[in-house]
């Protein structure tokens, strides 16, 4: 565990007394205290590319009342410092007036070890490892062009002081491997990128090999885009393939149903808690508490432990996710999804792994239900009105359907339409639900946050697939 | 307050120095310090109020053609 207070004139008991002082009159508030180390080495075009390492210490005062919110943070943890974030917070609330909201509640529980990703394995190790990585792919034939390879390693640890002398804290390994293939044949040069990642040690990402099946999958999707047509166009019937394909789910759906836009009254979602917002059969929730998953805390950047939060059930809309001051003024409570990038950023709240639940049809049910569409396995980049959910996503592996089957593969696929109307078309949903591989990061108010999705096969009757095909 | 060039100036090229010492053949480090204060307001009334305070080193050394970059807050 990291102590913040070691190397600074701050003493732990100052600290307290600024942060009582400051947020008494308050409704909420904490202050914050981070200490972030993060790596990441690129091996591109046979060589080291690129290394990085990266420190950040730092602390955030934040004080709530009303809807008001003042923060001020800064990477310089001292007496001074500290007392100046306090000036700044009272001058802003001084015409406000609340009450302190002591409770928060209580977690045993560890989501994740505490492992140093960046000190566990030796600098050198890792280089060799990607040099490897390269021979492994380069080896699979002359069609290989290039090979790009990345790790990235974040060890955070985090102290969240609140009024009072509360105390909660929490340290948290991220690691990330990625793998880029391009082939080469007959003049045409395609791309299959594949990753995994989460909340454990290298070695369990790399051990009997595992790091080969991500050089296999970069490979396979490349080869599958190299055999691979121009998309059709239109309004058709889209199978979407389980995991990864969920981050529509996320992008169109997950955001709208985040406490701020409710409160706001920015979201499709608003005013429809209780009414049927999806097909019979969808059920969506949004899980903090799977182990070691990129998206899991064991507490969130409130100190509220994290849970399973039902969001959709058989097609009703059942809850919101909170942070304590959303929860507050929507007169409920936090679901433990108050979350901030770092200690300079403000907490909002946002997802964690959102998953679309099992239903009972097979991924062949549903491809043999459709004569003309697509099968999209996975996603690249998108674009997206998170208040709205209209987005607009590109398919990086897909098939068109004819008859019942799985044709050939298409390129250029794009995926049109939005959150709300979708979650209406999906009219079967699959048993065989897969979370993704640990590689997604959620953008919001220009914060990064890491997240995981997942979902079974689903297939939805109507969408838009943008297309070149003529 | 924010710091003084002088100081943000001694640190860079303290930095420079230990490259250089460590066998740098070239280097680069840049020394930030930055003070900022945002307020917003939404449907007439204060939302939010955000201050920065952020003091930061960035060091970038090439041995060769090699190249390495690390920065820093601490």
């Amino acid at each position: 565990m990291n102590d913040f207070f070691s190397k600074t004139d701050l003493s732990r008991k100052d600290a307290e007394a600024v942060i009582s002082e400051t947020l008494n009159k308050c409704d909420d508030g904490e202050l914050y205290l981070e200490n972030s180390k993060s790596e990441s080495i690129v091996l591109d075009d046979n060589k080291i590319k690129s290394s990085s390492y990266s420190s950040d210490l730092g602390y955030g005062l934040r004080a709530v009342t009303g809807e008001v919110v003042a923060y001020s943070h800064s990477n310089e943890i001292s007496k001074n410092s500290l007392k100046q974030s306090a000036n700044n917070l009272s001058s802003t609330l001084k015409s406000k007036k609340g009450i302190y909201n002591h409770e928060i509640p209580k977690t045993n529980e560890k989501l994740y070890k505490d492992i140093n990703p960046i000190e566990e394995k030796s600098l050198n190790s890792k280089l060799e490892l990607l040099k490897e990585v390269n021979n492994y792919t380069r080896a699979k034939g002359g069609i290989v062009q290039q090979v790009t390879a990345s790790f990235a390693g974040e060890h955070k640890s985090i102290e969240i002081i609140r009024a009072g002398g509360e105390v909660l804290t929490d340290v948290r390994p991220l690691i990330r491997f990625n793998v880029s293939v391009m082939l080469e044949k007959n003049g045409k040069k395609e791309t299959g990128v594949y990753g995994i990642g989460g909340r454990q040690s290298y070695d369990e990402y790399l051990k009997d090999d595992n790091w080969k099946k991500v050089c296999d999958e970069a490979f396979r999707i490349a080869s599958v885009n190299l055999e691979s047509k121009a998309a059709p166009a239109g309004e058709m019937k889209v199978v979407l393939g389980p995991g990864w394909p969920a981050i529509l789910i996320h992008e169109a759906i997950g955001h709208g149903l985040e406490g701020d836009f409710n409160r706001k009254k920015t979201s499709a979602f608003h005013n429809l808690m209780g009414q049927r917002v999806a097909s019979e059969g969808v059920t969506i929730v949004d899980d903090g508490t799977l182990h070691n998953r990129r998206g899991s805390l064991t507490i969130d950047d409130e100190g509220t432990p994290t849970e399973k939060t039902v969001l959709i059930e058989n097609g009703i809309l059942k809850n919101f996710m909170q942070d304590r001051l959303n929860a507050r003024l929507m007169s409920t409570r936090s679901t433990g999804s108050g979350r901030r990038e770092s200690y300079k950023h403000v907490v909002l709240p946002r997802m964690r792994n959102t998953m679309m639940l099992n239903g009972k049809y097979s991924q062949e049910e549903m491809i043999k239900s459709v004569d003309k569409g697509i099968f999209a396995v996975s996603f690249g980049g998108g674009q997206v009105d998170i208040t709205s959910g209209k987005f607009v996503f590109n398919c990086t592996e897909a098939y068109e359907i004819i008859n019942g089957k799985i044709g050939s593969p298409i390129k250029g696929a794009t995926l049109i339409g939005d959150g709300p109307s979708i979650l209406k078309e999906v009219s079967l949903v699959g048993n065989n639900m897969m979370l993704d591989p640990g590689i997604g990061t959620c953008g919001k108010a220009g914060q990064g946050v890491p997240v995981g999705v997942a979902q079974p096969s689903i297939l939805i009757d109507k969408m838009t697939v943008g297309g070149t095909q003529l | 307050m924010v710091k003084d060039q002088n100081h943000l100036e001694k640190t860079a090229s303290f930095c420079l120095d230990f490259a250089k010492k460590l066998g740098a053949t070239d280097s680069t480090a840049l020394v930030t310090h930055s003070v900022s204060e945002t307020v917003n307001f939404r449907n007439k009334k204060l939302d939010e109020s955000e201050r920065s305070d952020n003091l930061g080193i960035t060091l970038t050394t090439y041995i060769g053609k090699k190249k390495s970059s690390i920065s820093s807050s601490n």
